[in-house]
């Protein structure tokens, strides 16, 4: 099959994977047989994506074949749905972090820096952010409509 | 606890309809309550979520 990286593209996310990734990293992607032009594309992308480094790893999951791992994930039918997550060992924590859609255009680069992100296991956030949130006593859900253009 | 996601919102129309999508970025906070357009800092951002959600 024809890839959706260039080489030359491969080569650069491989670099910058080699130096900024820290800790591994699991994405799991939720697809569904039903209506979903974008779910193809989005798997090949991410298995290119995750060969370009040891720490990568991905896991492919239909959401009506697994309902009760979508529900796990917190996965509500839209599909292609992509989990960034922390993968300790055998381990897999659920970060809250995920993207709706076909990351291409300027979404391959919020894709790259998402795994770079949960790799290095620190929000960034400022003090005062991360205290608001410890705090949180009820679901906090946050919806960012972007576009790749 | 918290959710954070990116929607694509040329593939995602019936979610972007619900909420009148009209430029990008642009942030739902739990369903509605809050509303940030734009890129912002995140001061303004964690000033919104105070607003639409409450102090804690």
């Amino acid at each position: 099959m024809e890839k959706l990286l260039s080489d030359s593209i491969a080569s650069q996310v491989r670099d910058v994977f080699k130096k900024q990734l820290k800790e591994p990293v699991r994405v799991l992607l939720f697809v569904s047989k039903d209506n979903c032009p974008g779910c193809e594309p989005t798997q090949q992308l991410l298995e290119e994506v995750v060969a370009l480094s040891d720490q990568l790893s991905l896991s492919v999951h239909d959401m009506e074949a697994e309902p009760d791992l979508a529900t796990l994930y917190r996965v509500s039918g839209n599909a292609p749905a992509i989990i960034i997550a922390a993968r300790d060992g055998e381990r897999i924590s659920d970060l809250g972090i995920r993207y709706l859609g076909i990351p291409s255009g300027h979404e391959f680069s919020t894709l790259i820096q998402d795994l770079i992100l949960v790799s290095g296991r620190d929000s960034g956030l400022t003090p005062q952010a991360r205290n608001y949130i410890k705090g949180l006593t009820k679901p906090l859900h946050m919806q960012v409509f972007v576009t790749p253009t | 606890m918290v959710l954070a996601e990116g929607v694509e919102a040329m593939e995602f129309q019936d979610l972007s309809q619900e909420y009148n999508i009209s430029s990008v970025p642009d942030t739902v906070i739990n369903a509605g309550a809050g509303r940030v357009i734009g890129a912002v800092p995140e001061g303004n951002l964690l000033a919104e979520l105070i607003r639409a959600i409450g102090k804690k």
